[in-house]
């Protein structure tokens, strides 16, 4: 055996006309076949890709629960969403939820949802539709949604929840969830509101040049699949056959599952001494004490400011709730604490309703049994929240001309 | 990852349906070198590529006059690296021990004068500009056409992560390339560029698995962590090779060739192996502007060690800044050099031929790559954790 040498071999660098495996392939395959081939596997995908796009249905669709959103990898485009809208049939109005786990319905199994009892409440003239996410935000996603509509001239109301103190961009602040605003424009199937674009580069600007390179990527991958279909040919198949999107912990056991194949399981309908247990009580007051401060009059401005990124429009139908905290943990704050809490929301409340929006605060008599943990209702408290929503939705529904 | 965005996609359509579209070869380059000064400004910037032209102009011009002139420019090129690579390692690594005061005060000065953030590729620009300089200074010929130089210096498919280009190489194969592209090349290089993506899209999809794991790699059992250990093997072979893979056959969509940087290392018999299949491009680098001029093996088999160390060192520091980079440089070092010295002392078979050698090969390949996949725990994490963690692939608790 001879001795080798780190140094002084001949094997430097070296040029290869194709590895071994594409050099047997092109021993079979004519360059010109080969290279016309992928164009027209190229434009067979584009043509599957329009037909996924126009094709594709939600199975039995409640909300999308975390199987079917962003949060495990699968992105639901525009245009699935505009087809799921559509399922509202014409001679309704369109009642369209859009915000945070809140309305989402976490804390609701999904036969028990607020929404179902909302739609029970509004009858037969409404389609109630939750396109509420979690950790989602009213000004997105299901607003998008409701825009969708509301261009094609459908009676649409938007039902939406806001957390005081939050700036609205129109893209949500949960990143995941952000391709989906650049997917739906691509498409073209929202207002231009040069609001909301200002908005978003003002938003960005802090973030740096990483964060608004990654936007830019969000609005081309937006272009490239309004042309090409991309998204809702791999969405077909990763909702129907198997999906290949990614890993994440919440799907480890079985990543390529069918997402159409998973269930709902937000099943949260544990009797009411099982709330409460799910987070750290001391972590769960310390972050409802966060509330009970003085407000800044200039967070105020700005988040008075920040509703007009919502168009003009889609404001005025909308109505949002601004939802407080769990009175299990309100009740454990000083009295001084309390009323400045009662202060603060009062304060976003007036603010939001004189930038524009209808704005109710429905939760003042609520209890602890209304909610399963510091921020999320049970169902006995979505049971209330679709009580207070439906005279609003339709008062609304007649201001706007929708019944006669 | 500049390959996996759609601003690529929208300018590889755009570049690549200019080139094949324009047939006299001086406006094919024309077209390369506008491509990649496109590229290179869109991802780098003004403050990325402001320095790459001034070390690429001094390169050039120094490479031209020749003689004296060369050395200078060497030391400046890897100034740069150090200043921008390096310059807060130093600071708060190695200054800041010895007084509290100067590591942060160097860093602030530095920062004020010159050094932001690294220029993208710079380590790459660095290692092809010194190798140029060293070329010329040994007496191969200096590129005269300004053009030339520029697709040498910026040329995009190899721009971020190498292949680590040789001018000597690289310049007839341009030629070629913008005078002689054919179909076989655009298909070869498809297939190549397909090749590099598969393999990327497995490499992100075992690291997300990784990056969910690592942080819990205690509680995992002993399977699951040595399937951990395998997990990061893998994600960086498909992750960089995948990379060099696109940057090839980018390049061969051109009609042109780029060197191979990876030929099947995990099927390596031993470290030396290893790299003469891993990273190839950076290893004969190393091997031939440190390793030989340091003597190589040369002068007995301790100072052939103390150069492996030595070499091998500065490899692991030019992956990055950082402790675990050099400790992992210097493991392959002494790996190395234990496989050259075991090569030495241990007689090969006189008899029996052919079994012995098979079970060598097979003991060989199940050493290196133990050997290899521990190395890897060495450069993804800092040093402890990463002893922790080999620990743990042995040991309950």
């Amino acid at each position: 055996m001879s001795e080798p040498h780190l140094s002084e071999t001949p094997d430097g660098p070296t040029v290869v006309d194709a590895p071994p495996l594409t050099a047997l392939l092109f021993r079979f395959v004519e360059p010109r076949i080969y290279l016309a081939s992928i164009v027209a596997g190229f434009l067979l995908c584009v043509a599957a890709g329009w037909l996924a796009g126009r094709l594709h249905r939600f199975d039995g669709f409640v909300r999308f629960h975390p199987y079917i959103n962003a949060e495990t990898l699968y992105n639901v485009t525009a245009l699935q969403v505009q087809r799921l809208v559509e399922t509202i049939p014409r001679d309704r109005i369109a009642v369209i939820v859009s915000g945070s786990s809140r309305l989402h319905g976490t804390g609701m199994a999904p036969d028990e949802t607020w929404s179902h009892e909302l739609q029970r409440l509004l009858g037969d003239r409404y389609g109630v539709l939750n396109l509420a996410l979690r950790s989602g935000r009213m000004d997105h996603f299901g607003m998008h949604a409701a825009e969708m509509l509301a261009r094609r001239g459908r009676p649409v109301i938007v039902v939406g929840e806001i957390v005081p103190a939050l700036l609205l961009t129109g893209v949500g602040s949960y990143q995941p969830y952000q391709y989906f605003y650049y997917d739906a424009r691509a498409r073209g199937l929202l207002y231009d509101w040069p609001a909301r674009e200002e908005a978003l580069a003002r938003a960005t600007a802090p973030a740096g040049a990483a964060a608004r390179m990654r936007l830019a990527e969000f609005a081309r991958h937006g272009e490239a699949n309004a042309l090409l279909n991309f998204d809702e040919l791999w969405n077909l198949i990763g909702y129907r056959y198997v999906f290949l999107g990614g890993w994440n912990m919440r799907t480890a056991q079985t990543p390529w599952r069918p997402r159409g194949a998973y269930p709902d399981l937000e099943n949260y309908s544990a009797p009411p001494e099982g709330y409460y247990g799910r987070y750290s009580q001391a972590e769960q007051i310390s972050s409802v004490r966060r509330w009970a401060v003085p407000v800044d009059p200039n967070v105020l401005a700005a988040v008075a400011e920040s509703v007009q990124t919502i168009p003009e429009v889609i404001r005025a139908r909308s109505i949002v709730a601004i939802l407080g905290r769990s009175p299990y943990y309100l009740d454990q704050l000083s009295s001084e604490d309390r009323s400045l809490y009662e202060r603060n929301f009062e304060a976003y409340l007036a603010a939001y309703r004189d930038a524009g929006l209808n704005t109710i605060r429905p939760d003042r008599a609520w209890d602890a049994r209304d909610f399963v943990d510091s921020i999320h209702m049970s169902p006995r408290g979505g049971a209330k929240l679709a009580a207070a929503m439906a005279p609003l939705i339709e008062r609304l529904a007649r201001q706007l001309g929708y019944l006669e | 990852m500049l390959f996996l965005s759609y601003w690529f996609f929208g300018f590889a359509v755009a570049f690549f349906a200019l080139y094949w579209l324009v047939r006299a070869s001086p406006a094919r380059r024309l077209v390369l070198a506008a491509g990649c000064v496109v590229f290179h400004w869109h991802f780098a910037g003004p403050a990325g590529v402001l320095p790459i032209i001034v070390l690429g102009g001094v390169t050039y011009l120094c490479g031209l006059v020749g003689g004296r002139a060369l050395m200078p420019a060497i030391v400046l090129c890897v100034a740069a690296l150090i200043g921008y690579k390096y310059l807060l390692f130093v600071s708060e690594s190695l200054l800041a021990v010895v007084n509290p005061e100067w590591g942060p005060g160097l860093l602030q000065a530095a920062r004020g004068a010159l050094f932001t953030a690294p220029p993208l590729g710079i380590s790459f620009f660095v290692f092809e500009f010194v190798h140029y300089l060293i070329e010329v200074r040994r007496g191969q010929p200096a590129i005269r056409s300004p053009l030339s130089f520029l697709l040498f210096a910026v040329f995009w498919p190899s721009l971020v992560a190498g292949p680590i280009k040789r001018y000597q190489q690289f310049l007839p194969a341009v030629e070629r390339g913008v005078v002689a592209v054919g179909e076989r090349d655009v298909a070869i290089g498809i297939a190549r560029v397909a090749t590099g993506f598969l393999k990327k899209f497995v490499a992100d999809y075992i690291g997300q698995v990784i990056d969910e794991w690592g942080p819990r790699f205690a509680d995992l059992n002993h399977t699951q962590r040595w399937l951990f250990l395998g997990g990061i093997a893998l994600r960086i072979l498909f992750d960089f090779s995948g990379y060099s893979d696109i940057a090839i056959g980018c390049a061969r969509m051109m009609g042109i060739r780029l060197p191979e940087n990876f030929r099947w290392p995990y099927l390596a018999t031993s470290p030396i192996e290893f790299w003469r299949r891993w990273h190839i491009s950076l290893s004969t680098w190393i091997r031939d502007y440190i390793y030989v001029p340091l003597g190589g093996g040369r002068h007995g088999a301790a100072r052939r060690a103390i150069n492996a160390l030595a070499a091998f060192a500065l490899c692991g520091l030019w992956h990055g800044a950082g402790w675990n980079f050099a400790a992992w440089g210097i493991y392959h070092g002494v790996g190395i050099t234990a496989a050259v010295a075991a090569f030495h002392f241990v007689p090969a078979p006189s008899r029996g031929g052919r079994a012995i050698a098979a079970a060598a090969s097979i003991a060989g390949w199940v050493f290196t790559m133990l050997f290899v996949m521990l190395g890897w725990l060495l450069f993804f994490y800092p040093v402890a954790q990463a002893l922790e963690m080999a620990r743990l692939l042995v040991a309950t608790r």
